[in-house]
C-alpha cells in the first residue's frame, strides 16, 4: 500500500514525540510504501535527524513562507483573483461562524481554493484577503444567540491575521503523487494536504492526533497576539480541525484525553479510535543501578509547552529539604525555543541554582538519561501521549507527572501526579520518591510491567495496519 | 532580556479557586481576552482542572461544562471582550524624528567647526570619502537592518563594522597612492577619511542597532567643541580633539556589534533594497557636492547652501515621520477600508502640501537672483548667493520628497529622484564641454550655478509629481 505520511515541520527534521513516532511507522510497517511530506515555514536544506528507511520513496519538504508560483498572463491573473475572491468570501464567512451552515461555507471555500491551485500556484493568489476579512467580520460581528459580539478588527489586525491565514492555506497548493491513503499526524496544517488529495484525486486519509492541535494553538496565542487577530486564526484553526474530523476515513487520537475534544468538535463517535503511542522493550531494558546523588531526570523539548520554570522552580523546593539533589535536564533548544531556553537560565541563575541543574543538551538514547537519575520527572502543561513517560516505564524508573493530556491514562497507578504549574507539588512529589528507595523499586517494577502490557511498538503498527486496511476497504466501499 | 512567553490566556496562579465565581474573578483579573470557550478550557486544563476536579469542586461534569459556566461571568462583566478605543491615539513620532536629525546633524557640525583642517585636504579625496560614506552608510543601514529586524542586531552592526573597515582600506590606499594635489597633507587626509567614515558608520549603527538616544549623549563631546571651536575658544589646531570626539559617539554605536545574538530568524539581504540605498545614497552626495563645490563659504563660513540644507534636516524628519505616523496610525483606527481610504487623501494632500513651500521659495528666490535691486546687483557675489540659496531650499525639498518615498517603499522613484539633480548639473557641463572647451573655471560655473538650480526646480517638481502618485495610491500602504 502507498501511504502519504504528513507531518508539520518534524520527521525526519526534529527530534520528538512525533518525530519518533513517524520513525516507528515507517520503520515498522513492512509491506508499505511511504511519501513523506513536511509542511515547513521555510525552504531550504535541512539535516535530518533520523534515517530515513527504505520504505520511503521520497521526502517532500513543503515550505509555506517562501515565494509562492505566481500566475501568468493577464486575463489568467484576471479570472484568477476574481474566483479566489469569491472563494475567500466564503472561507473567511465560514470560519467565523459556529453553525453547520458555515461550516459548509468553510469547506466550500478550502474546497474552491483546491481546484484553483491545482497548477501549485498560491490558494489565495491576488486575493485581497484583508478587505474580505473584514466585510466578513463586519457581518458577523453583531450578538447572535448567546455569544458576545466579536471584538473590534481594525484594519492593521485584519492585514495581520490575512497574512498568516494566506500563509497557512498554502499546504492546499501541494500537489500529491498518487498513493492510496494519505495519513496526516496533526489536525492543522498537513490537514490541508490530505484534504486537497481527497478533493483531488479521492485518496482517502486516517488522522492521526498526538497533542491536540486546536487546543495547542489556544494556549500558544493566549496573550501574544492582539484579540482580534487571534480570534480570527483560533476560528481559522477550529474550522480545520472540524473539517478533518468531518472528512477523515477514520481519526487515531493516542489517549482518551484527546478523543474528548475530537468529538467535542464533530468527530463522528465510531470514527475515534485510541490508538497509544508505545516503545520498543528491547531498547529499554530496566535499569539496574541508581547514581550516587540524588538527582531528578528530565528529558524532552526545551520548549514553553513542557513549562520547565515550574519544574526550576521546584527544585528550589527539593533543594531545600534535599541540599545534595542535582537535577539534569537532557533535551535539544529548537530554533522556537531558544528564548525560552535563556529564560530557564536566567531563573536558574534568580534561584541560585545554578550548582544543582545541568543542561545537557540532546542525548542519543533517553535510557542513559534516566540512567543518571532516581526519578523521571515530567512538568507539561500540554502533552498527548508522552514518549518520555513511557520510556522511563519502560526503564522501571519511577515517574513524577503532571495530569495533563494523556499522561494520567498511561502513568495509571505507577506513578506520581501532580497539577501543572504548581511546584510546590511537584517538589513534594520527587522529594516523596527520592527519600524512599523500596517506593521508587516498587513503582518502577509496576511501571514496566503496565508499559509492557499497554504501550509497546507492537501493539501501536498492528493498530495501525489494521487502521490502514479499514481506511482503503471503507474509502472502497464509499467509492463502489 | 525579553520576559519568557507566557502560554494560554492567563493560567491561575495561586492556590485552586474553590467556586466557579472565584474562578472567573482569577482569569477577569488576567490581561488576555478569551475569545470562546474552548480556550477557557484549554487554559483551565493547563491549570491542572481535570474532568474529576469539575465535578468534585465546582459541580459540574467535564471541564468543558465549566469552561462554558466561567465564560457566561467573564461575558457578563465584560459586555464587549476585546472592545478597543476606537480612536487609539496617534503613535510619537516628534521626538525620534527630531532625535535622529540630531544624530545627521551632529557630523554636520563637527565638519562645519572643521573646516581649517578640512581646508588641508584635498577636496577631490573629501569629495570622494564623502560619496563613499554617505552611499555606503545608506546601503550598509538597509542590510544592517535586514539583519536586525529579524532578531539579529548584533550581526547587522557586524556588517557596518565590516563594510567601514572595507571603505577605510580603500581610503587608506588613496591617501597612500594618490597625486599630492588630490590628496593634500598624507598624515592629516588620513585621520580626516577615517573620521569622515567612522561618523557615517557610526551614524548608521546608531539606527540599525536602535541606540539612537545613547549615541546622542555620547555626542555631547562634539557639540561643545564643534561649538567651542565655532566660537574660537579653543587653540587653532583642535581638529584632532573634533575628530576624536566624533570618534567616540561613533564607538557607542558600534557596541551591539559585540553583542551575541540571542534569537535568530534567517534572513536574505534585499539586494535589490540595498543597491536602492546607495544611489540614493550616492545621488544625495553628489547633489550635496554639487550645491557645496559651487559657491563655496567665504572666511571660513559654510557654504552658503549648506544653511538651508542643515536647518531643513530636522523638518524633513519631522515631516516624514509624521507622515509614516499618519499612514500607520489609520491602520490601527480605522476597521473600515473606506474609510481609511479617505484617511490616506486627507494625508496625502496634506503632505503634498507640505512638499510645496519648498519649491515656491526655491523658485522665487531663482526669479528673484536675476531681478535683484540695483544695490544688490552692485555686489559682485549677490546673485551667486541667492541662487546658492535657492540651490539648497529646493535641494532641501527634493530629500524631503526622495526621504517621503522611500519611507513608502518605492525605492527605485527614490533612488531616480536622488540622482536627478546630478545627471541635471551634468548636462550642462557636457554643453560648455563642447561649446567652450578651453574656457575657465569662472565660465564653467557661470553657467554651471544657474542651470544647477534649474535642474534642482525640475527635480523638486518631479519630486511633487512622483510623491502625488504614491501618496493616493493605496497599494504604497502595503
Amino acid at each position: 500500500m502507498r501511504v502519504a505520511l504528513i507531518n508539520e515541520g518534524t520527521y525526519p527534521y526534529a527530534p520528538g514525540g512525533v518525530g519518533t513516532w513517524c520513525h516507528q511507522i515507517l520503520n515498522g510497517l513492512e509491506g508499505h510504501a511511504f511519501h513523506v511530506v513536511t509542511v515547513t515555514g521555510h525552504g531550504g536544506s535541512r539535516e535530518p535527524v533520523y534515517p530515513v528507511p527504505a520504505s520511503v520513496t521520497a521526502v517532500d519538504t513543503y515550505p509555506v513562507r517562501d515565494r509562492p508560483i505566481s500566475v501568468s498572463g493577464r486575463v489568467a491573473r484576471h479570472r484568477r483573483r476574481r474566483a479566489a475572491s469569491a472563494a475567500a468570501v466564503l472561507l473567511c464567512r465560514g470560519l467565523l461562524g459556529d453553525d453547520p451552515h458555515s461550516a459548509g461555507m468553510f469547506a466550500d471555500g478550502l474546497r474552491r481554493l483546491t481546484e484553483l491551485c491545482g497548477d501549485g500556484s498560491h490558494p489565495l493568489f491576488g486575493t485581497e484577503l484583508p478587505e474580505v476579512l473584514l466585510d466578513a467580520w463586519q457581518a458577523s460581528a453583531g450578538p447572535s444567540a448567546g455569544r458576545p459580539p466579536l471584538p473590534r478588527l481594525s484594519l492593521r489586525d485584519a492585514r495581520a491575521a490575512a497574512s498568516l491565514i494566506e500563509h497557512a492555506v498554502r499546504p492546499l497548493a501541494y500537489r500529491m503523487p498518487r498513493v492510496d491513503l494519505s495519513h496526516p499526524a496533526a489536525a492543522g496544517l498537513p490537514v490541508l494536504v490530505a484534504l486537497a488529495a481527497k478533493w483531488r484525486a479521492g485518496t482517502p486519509f486516517l488522522l492521526t492526533e498526538h497533542g491536540v492541535y486546536l487546543r495547542e494553538r489556544y494556549l500558544e496565542y493566549g496573550a501574544v497576539v492582539p484579540v482580534a487577530v487571534k480570534t480570527v486564526l483560533l476560528r481559522f484553526y477550529r474550522a480545520l480541525a472540524r473539517l478533518g474530523y468531518a472528512e477523515a476515513e477514520l481519526v487515531a487520537a493516542v489517549s482518551r484525553f484527546n478523543q474528548r475534544w475530537e468529538l467535542r468538535h464533530g468527530a463522528h463517535p465510531a470514527k475515534v479510535v485510541v490508538v497509544p503511542n508505545g516503545v520498543e522493550p528491547l531498547r529499554y531494558p530496566p535499569l539496574a543501578t541508581e547514581p550516587t546523588v540524588p538527582t531528578i531526570a528530565w528529558v524532552g523539548r526545551i520548549d514553553p509547552l513542557k513549562d520547565l520554570h515550574t519544574l526550576i522552580r521546584a527544585m528550589r523546593t527539593i533543594r531545600d529539604a534535599e541540599p545534595l539533589a542535582r537535577l539534569r535536564l537532557a533535551g535539544p533548544v529548537p530554533e522556537t525555543g531558544r528564548e525560552y531556553a535563556a529564560s530557564c537560565l536566567a531563573l536558574i541563575e534568580r534561584l541560585g541554582l545554578r550548582a544543582a541543574v545541568d543542561l545537557s543538551g540532546p542525548v542519543t538514547s533517553s535510557r542513559q538519561a534516566f540512567a543518571d537519575g532516581h526519578v523521571v520527572a515530567l512538568s507539561s502543561i500540554s502533552e498527548g501521549l508522552p514518549y518520555t513517560i513511557i520510556e522511563a516505564m519502560m526503564c522501571g524508573r519511577p515517574t513524577v507527572s503532571t495530569d495533563v493530556g494523556g499522561v494520567a491514562e498511561v502513568v495509571g497507578p505507577a506513578g506520581l501526579i501532580v497539577p501543572p504549574g504548581d511546584p510546590v507539588a511537584l517538589g513534594h512529589a520527587c522529594l516523596a520518591l527520592l527519600g524512599d528507595p523500596h517506593r521508587r523499586r516498587s513503582l518502577g517494577a509496576l511501571g514496566r510491567e503496565r508499559a509492557l502490557a499497554h504501550f509497546t511498538v507492537d501493539r501501536m503498527l498492528a493498530a495501525y495496519r489494521q487502521l490502514y486496511a479499514d481506511v482503503r476497504a471503507g474509502a472502497g466501499a464509499v467509492a463502489a | 532580556m525579553s520576559a519568557p512567553r507566557r502560554l494560554g490566556p492567563f493560567p491561575p496562579a495561586g492556590p485552586p479557586p474553590r467556586s466557579i465565581a472565584d474562578l472567573a474573578e482569577r482569569f477577569a483579573a488576567g490581561s488576555a481576552v478569551v475569545v470562546d470557550v474552548d480556550e477557557l478550557v484549554a487554559a483551565i486544563e493547563a491549570a491542572g482542572i481535570s474532568d474529576r476536579q469539575a465535578q468534585v469542586r465546582y459541580g459540574v461534569p467535564t471541564v468543558f461544562a465549566l469552561g462554558e459556566a466561567v465564560l457566561a461571568r467573564l461575558w457578563a462583566q465584560r459586555h464587549r471582550p476585546g472592545a478597543a478605543p476606537l480612536r487609539p491615539a496617534a503613535p510619537p513620532f516628534a521626538r525620534a524624528a527630531l532625535a535622529r536629525a540630531a544624530l545627521f546633524l551632529t557630523p554636520a557640525l563637527a565638519a562645519v567647526a572643521a573646516d581649517a583642517t578640512l581646508a588641508r585636504v584635498g577636496w577631490p579625496l573629501l569629495a570622494a570619502t564623502l560619496l563613499l560614506g554617505w552611499s555606503g552608510g545608506q546601503a550598509l543601514a538597509c542590510a544592517g537592518y535586514a539583519r536586525a529586524s529579524h532578531g539579529a542586531t548584533g550581526a547587522g552592526v557586524r556588517r557596518i563594522v565590516a563594510g567601514l573597515l572595507l571603505g577605510a582600506g580603500v581610503c587608506a590606499a588613496a591617501v597612500a597612492f594618490g597625486p599630492p594635489g588630490m590628496v593634500g597633507e598624507r598624515t592629516v587626509a588620513y585621520a580626516v577619511c577615517g573620521v569622515e567614515l567612522v561618523a557615517f558608520a557610526g551614524t548608521a549603527a546608531a539606527l540599525v542597532g536602535d541606540r539612537v538616544g545613547a549615541v546622542l549623549r555620547w555626542s555631547v563631546p562634539a557639540w561643545l567643541v564643534s561649538l567651542a571651536g565655532l566660537a574660537g575658544l579653543l587653540p587653532a589646531r583642535y581638529g584632532w580633539l573634533l575628530g576624536a570626539a566624533v570618534a567616540l559617539a561613533a564607538v557607542r554605536a558600534f557596541v551591539p556589534a559585540l553583542r551575541r545574538d540571542r534569537l535568530r530568524t534567517p534572513a536574505r539581504t534585499p539586494l535589490a533594497a540595498v543597491l536602492a540605498y546607495l544611489a540614493i545614497g550616492a545621488g544625495q552626495a553628489g547633489a550635496f557636492l554639487l550645491v557645496w563645490r559651487l559657491v563655496p563659504g567665504a572666511g571660513g563660513a559654510p557654504p552658503p547652501a549648506t544653511v538651508p540644507l542643515l536647518l531643513a534636516v530636522p523638518l524633513i524628519e519631522v515631516f516624514v515621520g509624521w507622515h509614516a505616523a499618519g499612514a500607520a496610525g489609520g491602520l490601527d483606527t480605522y476597521d473600515d477600508v473606506a474609510a481609511y481610504r479617505r484617511h490616506l487623501r486627507g494625508l496625502g494632500t496634506v503632505t503634498l502640501a507640505a512638499l510645496l513651500p519648498p519649491l515656491a521659495i526655491g523658485a522665487a528666490l531663482m526669479v528673484a537672483a536675476f531681478r535683484l535691486p540695483y544695490e544688490l546687483s552692485r555686489h559682485p557675489d549677490a546673485r551667486a548667493l541667492v541662487l546658492a540659496a535657492a540651490a539648497g531650499v529646493l535641494l532641501a525639498g527634493g530629500w524631503a520628497a526622495t526621504l517621503l518615498l522611500a519611507t513608502r517603499g518605492r525605492l527605485l522613484l527614490a533612488a531616480f529622484l536622488a540622482l536627478a539633480p546630478v545627471a541635471f548639473a551634468a548636462i550642462p557641463v557636457a554643453g560648455w564641454l563642447v561649446a567652450v572647451p578651453g574656457g575657465g573655471v569662472d565660465s564653467l560655473i557661470q553657467v554651471l550655478l544657474p542651470a544647477t538650480v534649474a535642474g534642482l526646480a525640475a527635480t523638486a517638481v518631479l519630486g511633487l509629481a512622483a510623491t502625488a502618485h504614491t501618496v493616493f495610491h493605496p497599494g504604497s500602504y502595503r
